[in-house]
C-alpha cells in the first residue's frame, strides 16, 4: 500500500503532533551545549604516530604549533595530525577544509588529501595501557562525520583531525604550501600546510607478503555477508599494502567454488596493489602416513591406531589445477602471490613435529603431482606462462605459525621426523619476539633462501611490536623496518576485523563499534581489528584506523629500503651497515625500547629518505660501509663518475676508481667532528645526508675491570666462574692488552658439574656479572652506545644474552638483544637509547648469560673489553 | 473515507506515542504496544541491533519512501547465501540492549509481535518468525543459542502486515525456554544464491503488543481414540504444531534443519490422516560433521501420556511410540532418532538409525519398555557416563518422558547437491494389544 498525498499530510501532522508528545513524555530536553568560540579551543599539531586520547593524557612534549609540516616521497601516503582541545566549553560544531597546495606553478591537488575525524574507542585497561579512557583509533571521513552531525567536541576533550596526503608517484619534487582551515563558532583558523616531496619514489607494487585475515567479523558490522563486500575489504587492505588470507567464505570446495576462487586469484594477481593472498586447505583424518625422504628411506607414521589429521592433498591439487588453467586463460600467474597459511601454532597446541612434517610433505608432494599432470597435458606445452607458473607453484610458501624453535628442524636428518627440504615445503612464522637476532632468524628460516614470515597477536606484548591499543603507533610501523633488517618477507595477522565483542552482558555482540569496548578478544585492547565498518560513514567497505595507517607507513618505508637495497646491489654494494646505524636507533633485536619516541623515529626516517634521494640521484651516492672500531670511525662512499662529493675536512679520504665511479674510504677519530656529512650537487641542487657522530669513544680493556667480573651471585644456580688473564689469543691482537679468560663451570670443585657427563647440572647457567665503580663510572647519561668485544675459541656457536640493570630499575634486568657467539672476534652492540636513564637511574651492572641451562661446561671464552661511545 | 483518515490519524498518533514509550522504556506493561524497532537509523536500529548470522546477505537502511511504512526509514533486506552453501538466511534482533538501556526480555504479557513486510517480488515469498529462547552462556555465539521453530508466513507482493502470536503453551515446549527471559526475535528467509537475482524485502515497524495481564496460552488437545488405542501427539493439521519442535543450540546456522508444517501435496503425496505433514529439510551444501537436528518437545509427549494415565507407566511394554515418515528425496538415506529423559539428566540416548527409501512412506515404532531399557542399559554399564538423576531408581520413559530428536547425521555421504527432505506425520502412542485385536 502506498499513501496518497492527503494521507501523507495527515501522517506528517500526526508525526509533528506526537513528536511534541515525545518531548513531553520523555521529560526535560537537555540544554544545548555551550558554544565554544575559536579562542576557547587550543589547536595544535603533533606527529601522525602520536596517539592522543580524547579525555586523558599529557602531551606537552609532543605539542607543536598549529601547522602541518611533513616530508614524503612519490608513491607514499604520509599524514599529519591536528588536535583541537576544548576547555570548559564544548564545541557545537567544527568544520575542516583544505586548499590545493602549490610549489611555484606545480600543484598538489587536494583530491589527493583526505581529512579524517578521529574516533575514540574505550580502553578501560590495566597498567599495560598508557591510560584508561578513550583512545583515538578509527578514522572516519570528515565529510561523513559532518553529515551525521558528529562534528562536535565535548568540553575538556581532544579531537584529532588526521590529514592524509597521497603523493602521486610522479609528483614533482619541491615544497608545496597551502592552508588547512578549521572553523569553530563561525570563526576560521588558517593553519599553514607544508608538504615537501623529496626527489625519490616508490611504486605501488609490494615486496613484502602479508596474511591479514578477514574473519568475517565485518559481516556483522556492515550487515553484509556477500562476496562483493568481502572484495571491498580486500581492496581496502590492498590500499594499505596488505593482503588477505582466504579470499572468500567457503565451505565445501565444490568445483564451482574452486573455479570462483581461481578466478579471484587471477583477478588479484593482476592487481599490483595486492601483495599476496591465501589458498585454502582442508584436513582429512588418517591412521597412518608414509614419508619417503630424499635419501630413499620410507617412514610410516602411526599414532597407536589413533586417527590424526593431515592436509587433504587431493583438494590442494584441485586448487592448483584450477589456478593453473585459469591463469593460462587470463594470461597471469596466480601462484606468484599465493601462500598457504597452514597449521596454526601446532607446537604450542601440542601437535608434535611429525604433524608438521607430514603437512609439509603433503604440500610439496601435492604441488609435484599437480605439476606432473600439467606437464602431461600436451595442449599447454608451448604456453609462454608454463615454466613461470610451475616455478611459482613450487615456491608457494607453506606458512606455519609458532613461537617456538622449530624442533622439526634436523639438518642432519638424524631425526625420523627431520625436515627434509627436498621432499617438504615449510616456511616458519614465529612470533615477533622469537626473532631477536640474525642467528634466530636464520634458524627459523630453516635453510638459506627460504621465505620467512613472522607474526604477533595477543602476545607478544610490548616492548615487542604489537598492534595493541595503548602501545605506541611506532610499534606497528617498525615491524616493516625490522622485516627489511632481517630479511623477513611475510607478516601474518590473524584478524583485521574481528567482530566478537566482550560486552558487559556477555552477548558477544558489538553494539558500538566505534566507541564501545576496545577489547574484543583475549586480554589486549585493539587485538584482532584494524578496520571498522564503513557503512555508517557512507563508505562501501571499511574505514581505517590509526594503527592501520602506521602499518602502511611502515610498509612504505620497507619499499624505500628495498629500493635502496636494489640500487646499492646494482653497484655491488650493500646498504646494510648504514641502515644498521638507523635500525640501532629504533630497536634492539625486536624490542622497541620505551625510550624510542616520535622525534627519534622522524630523524631516522629523514635519514632514510636522504639516503634514497642520494642513491636515486644521477650521482648514485651510496654509503657502502660504516665501521666504528674502538675510537676510529671509517665510512665507505660511492659516487658516479662526473660527480663530486663534499665529505668534510675533518675526514681523511682515499679513493679508488671502480666501474662507473669512485669509491672513497673516509675515516676520522671519533670526537673530531659532530657529524658525518655526505653532500653532492646536481644541477645546482645540493643533496645531502648527515649522521650524528659520537662525541667520544673510549676503549676499556677487560683487564682494567677484571676485578669486577664476578660469578653470577644473583642466581644461586649460576655456574662456578674461574678467570685468568691471558695474552690476547688473536695472533693479530697480541699487543698490549690481556684478555680475561672465562671458565664457566670448568674444573669447578663443587656441585655445579654433573660428574657423569661433565656438563653443568640441570638448571645451572653460565653467567657472569660485571659490577663495580670502575665500570659504572664509565657509563654515564651521555653514553649512547657500548660495544663489547668477546673472543671465542670454541668451534661451536653458542647463545649469548647480555642484560643490564640500573639503580632505579624495579623490574628484573633488561636483556640487550640476544645474539650468538661465533668463533673468533665478536662485537656485541648495545645501543643506549636517549632517555633510558630517566627510567633506570644510574647504571648498576651487566650480566652475561652464555649457552643454555644445563649446558656444556666451557672454557675458551675471553672478554676483551668494551668501547663506550658518548654523544 | 473521512472515517478512514481519522482512523489513520489515530493510528499514527498511537504509533508515535509508542515511539515515546520506546525512548522512555517504562511503558511496556501499559496494555498497549511499543514500536520495538522503527528502522530509522543505520547504526542505532540496524548495526547495533540486528544480529545477522553468517551468510545472510545484506541489510541496509532504506529511505526511499516507496518502501517505508512509517517514519522515514525501513530496513532493506536482501537475503542470500554463500556461493554454494544453502543455509537459511537468518537474523535476530535481541530484546534488550545495554547501550540503549532497554529490556523487553519478559514476555509474560507479550501477546504478539507485529511487523510490516514489503515483498518487492511479483511472486509470493515465505519468511518465518521465531524467538531466541536461550539459555546461553557467556562467551557463547549468538547463533548457537536455542531458538524456537519459526512460524512461516507467505508474503504477497507489496506490503504485508504480519502478526506472530506469542503463545505460552507452545513456548513451554521449546527446550528450556523461560518466558521471562526471551532473548530475541528471529527472522528467517528463503535461501537464494547471492550470484543470482536476490529477492528484495523491506521491514518496518516491528512492534511488541502487550496485554494488561499475563497472556493465557492455548489449550493443547491430544486426540484420543481410546477405542483403537491411539493417542495422537501431533498430526500437524494445525500449522502451529510446528512449534512442538524446537532447535537446539547445536543447530548452528550452517548445520540446521528447517521444520515447517506443509501440505503433503507439495511433495506429491498424501497422508492417511488430513492434509498436512511436518517437513524437515536439511539443505544441501553441508558436508560437515555437524549434527543437525529437530527436536519434538518431551512436554507434548508427556501430555499424551498423561491422557493415557497410569497404565502406560505400569505397563510400558503395551505401548509404542510411533510416527510415519516419508523420504521426499530421490536418494535412499538414513536419519537418526534420539530420545532423552529427565531420569538421566536429559542426556540424549537411544540412537537408532532409520533407513528410508525415496518417495516412500514408512512407519517407525518403538516400545516404551524398550526405550526405557535402552537408557537403563546405559546407566547400568560401568563404562558409560550416563547416570540416573537423583530421585529416580530406574528409567521408565513413560513416567519421565523427554525429547524426541530427529537428527540428520545419517545424511553423511551426501554429495551436497540437493536438499534432504523428510515428511513426518502422526506422531502417536499406540496401545499394542488393542492394535493387535483390531
Amino acid at each position: 500500500m502506498k499513501f496518497n498525498k492527503l494521507t501523507k499530510s495527515i501522517l506528517a501532522l500526526g508525526l509533528a503532533a506526537v513528536s511534541t508528545f515525545s518531548v513531553v513524555g520523555c521529560g526535560e530536553t537537555p540544554p544545548p551545549p555551550s558554544a565554544a568560540k575559536l579562542s576557547d579551543v587550543e589547536i595544535w599539531s603533533t606527529y601522525a604516530t602520536e596517539t592522543v586520547w580524547r579525555d586523558v593524557g599529557e602531551y606537552e612534549s609532543v605539542k607543536f604549533p598549529a601547522q602541518v609540516t611533513l616530508e614524503a616521497i612519490g608513491g607514499e601516503t604520509e599524514s599529519a595530525q591536528v588536535i583541537m582541545s576544548t576547555g570548559d566549553k564544548a564545541v557545537a560544531s567544527y568544520d575542516v577544509s583544505i586548499t590545493d597546495l602549490y610549489c611555484g606553478q606545480e600543484k598538489f591537488d587536494k583530491d589527493n588529501i583526505t581529512i579524517y575525524s578521529e574516533l575514540y574507542i574505550n580502553v578501560a585497561g590495566t597498567e599495560y595501557y598508557t591510560y584508561n579512557g578513550y583512545c583515538a583509533d578509527a578514522l572516519a571521513p570528515f565529510n561523513s562525520v559532518k553529515a551525521l552531525g558528529e562534528n562536535t567536541i565535548e568540553k575538556n576533550n581532544n579531537q584529532g583531525i588526521y590529514v592524509s596526503f597521497k603523493v602521486p608517484e610522479t609528483q614533482q619534487p619541491g615544497t608545496y604550501s597551502g592552508t588547512l582551515k578549521i572553523t569553530i563558532g563561525g570563526e576560521d583558523k588558517n593553519i599553514p600546510v607544508s608538504l615537501t616531496v623529496a626527489n625519490a619514489s616508490i611504486g605501488i607494487e609490494n615486496h613484502t607478503k602479508s596474511c591479514f585475515s578477514l574473519m568475517w567479523g565485518h559481516v556483522r558490522g556492515e550487515l553484509d555477508s556477500t562476496e562483493r563486500m568481502m572484495d571491498k575489504y580486500i581492496e581496502a587492505l590492498a590500499e594499505y599494502r596488505l593482503g588477505p588470507n582466504i579470499m572468500m567464505y567457503r565451505t565445501n570446495d565444490t568445483p564451482a567454488e574452486i573455479d570462483y576462487y581461481a578466478k579471484k586469484a587471477c583477478e588479484f594477481a593482476k592487481n599490483p596493489k595486492i601483495p599476496s593472498y591465501g589458498l585454502p586447505y582442508e584436513t582429512i583424518n588418517v591412521t597412518s602416513f608414509d614419508i619417503t625422504y630424499s635419501d630413499g628411506r620410507t617412514v610410516t607414521y602411526e599414532k597407536g591406531g589413533e586417527s590424526f589429521s593431515i592436509y587433504d592433498g587431493e583438494r590442494l591439487i584441485k586448487y592448483f589445477m584450477a589456478y593453473f588453467y585459469e591463469g593460462l586463460e587470463q594470461g597471469v600467474d596466480p601462484f606468484k602471490k599465493t601462500f598457504i597459511k597452514g597449521f596454526d601454532e601446532p607446537f604450542m597446541w601440542n601437535q608434535d613435529s611429525t604433524t608438521v612434517a607430514m603437512g609439509s610433505y603433503v604440500i610439496k608432494q601435492s604441488k609435484e603431482k599437480a605439476i606432473e599432470t600439467i606437464l602431461a597435458d600436451e595442449s599447454v606445452t608451448n604456453h609462454e606462462l608454463l615454466n613461470q607458473m610451475i616455478e611459482s607453484l613450487r615456491k608457494v610458501p607453506h606458512v606455519v605459525t609458532d613461537r617456538v624453535t622449530p624442533e622439526i628442524y634436523s639438518p642432519t636428518m638424524q631425526s625420523p621426523v627431520g625436515f627434509d627440504p627436498e621432499v617438504m615445503d615449510l616456511n616458519m612464522c614465529p612470533y615477533f619476539s622469537s626473532l631477536t637476532n640474525e642467528s634466530q632468524v636464520e634458524q627459523f628460516r630453516l635453510f638459506e633462501g627460504n621465505e620467512l614470515w613472522w607474526y604477533g597477536c595477543n602476545v607478544p606484548k610490548k616492548p615487542y611490536p604489537t598492534y595493541h591499543l595503548g602501545d605506541t603507533l611506532l610499534s606497528p610501523r617498525l615491524i616493516s623496518w625490522m622485516q627489511a633488517d632481517y630479511g623477513i618477507i611475510g607478516n601474518l595477522y590473524w584478524a583485521t576485523e574481528y567482530g566478537k565483542g566482550a560486552n558487559d552482558d556477555g552477548s558477544n555482540w558489538i553494539e558500538d563499534y566505534y566507541e564501545g569496548d576496545g577489547m574484543r578478544t583475549a586480554s589486549t585492547y585493539g587485538e584482532g581489528f584494524l578496520l571498522y565498518p564503513g557503512k555508517k560513514y557512507g563508505v562501501d567497505g571499511p574505514i581505517p584506523s590509526l594503527r592501520l595507517e602506521a602499518v602502511r607507513d611502515g610498509l612504505e618505508e620497507f619499499e624505500m629500503i628495498y629500493k635502496l637495497q636494489e640500487i646499492y646491489a646494482s653497484k655491488g654494494y650493500s646498504e646494510d651497515t648504514i641502515m644498521n646505524v638507523l635500525y640501532d636507533t629504533l630497536y634492539n633485536g625486536s624490542i622497541i625500547p620505551r625510550t624510542i619516541n616520535n622525534a627519534i623515529f622522524a630523524d631516522a626516517r629523514e635519514r632514510l629518505i636522504d639516503l634514497l634521494v642520494l642513491a636515486e640521484s644521477d650521482a648514485s651516492v651510496m654509503i657502502t660501509s660504516v665501521k666504528e672500531e674502538r675510537d676510529n670511525a671509517t665510512y665507505g662512499v660511492y659516487v658516479n663518475d662526473g660527480f663530486t662529493l663534499d665529505l668534510g675536512s675533518e675526514f681523511t679520504a682515499t679513493s679508488v676508481d671502480v666501474e662507473g665511479g669512485k669509491h672513497y674510504t673516509v675515516s676520522t677519530k671519533i670526537g673530531n667532528t659532530d657529524t658525518f656529512d655526505v653532500k653532492t650537487t646536481i644541477d645546482e641542487i645540493e643533496y645531502a645526508v648527515s649522521f650524528d657522530m659520537f662525541g667520544s669513544a673510549e676503549f676499556y680493556s677487560a683487564e682494567s675491570f677484571n676485578d669486577q667480573i664476578v660469578q653470577d651471585y644473583l642466581h644461586p644456580l649460576g655456574a662456578t666462574l674461574n678467570k685468568e688473564l691471558v695474552e690476547g689469543v688473536n695472533p693479530d691482537e697480541t699487543a698490549q692488552i690481556k684478555y680475561v679468560k672465562l671458565s664457566l663451570g670448568d674444573g669447578a670443585p663443587d656441585d655445579s658439574i654433573d660428574p657423569a657427563t661433565g656438563n653443568l647440572m640441570p638448571g645451572r647457567e653460565q653467567r657472569v656479572v660485571i659490577e663495580g665503580d670502575t665500570v659504572s663510572n664509565k657509563i654515564t647519561t651521555r653514553t649512547n652506545k657500548i660495544i663489547f668485544e668477546i673472543w671465542s675459541d670454541l668451534d661451536e656457536e653458542i647463545p649469548l644474552t647480555i642484560f643490564y640493570k640500573g639503580t632505579k630499575s624495579s623490574h628484573s634486568a633488561t636483556p640487550i638483544s640476544p645474539t650468538t657467539l661465533k668463533k673468533g672476534k665478536n662485537e656485541i652492540v648495545f645501543t643506549v637509547s636517549s632517555g633510558i636513564w630517566s627510567n633506570i637511574g644510574k647504571f648498576k651492572y651487566f650480566m652475561m648469560a652464555f649457552g643454555e641451562k644445563g649446558d656444556l661446561a666451557r672454557t675458551g671464552i675471553y672478554l676483551v673489553g668494551m668501547t663506550v661511545y658518548e654523544s | 473515507m473521512f472515517k478512514k483518515i481519522i482512523a489513520l490519524l489515530l493510528t499514527v498518533c498511537t504509533i508515535f506515542a509508542t515511539f515515546s514509550m520506546t525512548a522512555c522504556s517504562e511503558e511496556k506493561d501499559s496494555g498497549k504496544n511499543i514500536v520495538f524497532n522503527g528502522f530509522e537509523d543505520f547504526e542505532k536500529d540496524l548495526q547495533s541491533q540486528i544480529r545477522m548470522l553468517n551468510n545472510f546477505g545484506v541489510i541496509n537502511i532504506n529511505f526511499d519512501e516507496d518502501y517505508v511504512k512509517f517514519g522515514n526509514g525501513s530496513a532493506k533486506i536482501e537475503p542470500s547465501s554463500g556461493t554454494n552453501e544453502q543455509v537459511t538466511p537468518t537474523f535476530i534482533i535481541p530484546t534488550y540492549s545495554s547501550r540503549y538501556e532497554y529490556d523487553y526480555k519478559d514476555f509474560t504479557k507479550t501477546e504478539k509481535i507485529s511487523v510490516w513486510m514489503y515483498n518487492a517480488q511479483t511472486e509470493p515469498y515465505t519468511f518465518g518468525i521465531g524467538l531466541q529462547i536461550g539459555p546461553w552462556m557467556t562467551g557463547q555465539w549468538w547463533d548457537r543459542v536455542d531458538r524456537t521453530t519459526p512460524v512461516y508466513y507467505t508474503l504477497n507482493s507489496g506490503w504485508n502486515y504480519i502478526e506472530y502470536n506469542v503463545d505460552p503453551t507452545y513456548l513451554a515446549f521449546q527446550g528450556e525456554a523461560d518466558i521471562t527471559n526471551i532473548l530475541g526475535v528471529v527472522f528467517e528467509f528463503e535461501y537464494s544464491s547471492q550470484f543470482l537475482d536476490v529477492p528484495v524485502l523491506y521491514m518496518d515497524d516491528l512492534r511488541f503488543h502487550y496485554s494488561d495481564k499475563a497472556v493465557k496460552g492455548s489449550e493443547i488437545t491430544i486426540k484420543a481414540d481410546e477405542e483403537n488405542g491411539v493417542w495422537t501427539i501431533a498430526d500437524f493439521e494445525e500449522t502451529i504444531q510446528n512449534q512442538y519442535m524446537y532447535m537446539r543450540k547445536t543447530d548452528t546456522n550452517n548445520f540446521r534443519i528447517n521444520a515447517k508444517v506443509v501440505n503433503a501435496l507439495k511433495h506429491h503425496t498424501t497422508t492417511t490422516n488430513g492434509n498436512n505433514v511436518l517437513e524437515l529439510t536439511k539443505h544441501s551444501g553441508d558436508s560437515s560433521s555437524g549434527w543437525p537436528r529437530a527436536t519434538l518437545s518431551g512436554k507434548v509427549i508427556k501430555m499424551a501420556i498423561d491422557k493415557i494415565g497410569q497404565d502406560i507407566i505400569d505397563h510400558p511394554e503395551n505401548y509404542e511410540l510411533r510416527f510415519d515418515y516419508f523420504n521426499a528425496s530421490a536418494v535412499a538415506h538414513n536419519f537418526n532418532i534420539m530420545m532423552s529423559t529427565p531420569a538421566t539428566n536429559n542426556e540424549q540416548n537411544l540412537w537408532q538409525s532409520v533407513s528410508s527409501k525415496p518417495f516412500t512412506w514408512a512407519e517407525w515404532a518403538m516400545n516404551f519398555a524398550t526405550i526405557s531399557q535402552r537408557f537403563q542399559d546405559n546407566v547400568d554399564n560401568p563404562d558409560n557416563a550416563m547416570t540416573l538423576n537423583p530421585g529416580y531408581t530406574e528409567v521408565n520413559f513413560a513416567a519421565a518422558p523427554g525429547d524426541m530428536i530427529f537428527s540428520t547425521q545419517g545424511f553423511g555421504g551426501d554429495t551436497n547437491t540437493r536438499d534432504r527432505i523428510y515428511l513426518i506425520d502422526n506422531v502417536r502412542i499406540v496401545k499394542k494389544a488393542v492394535t493387535a485385536q483390531a
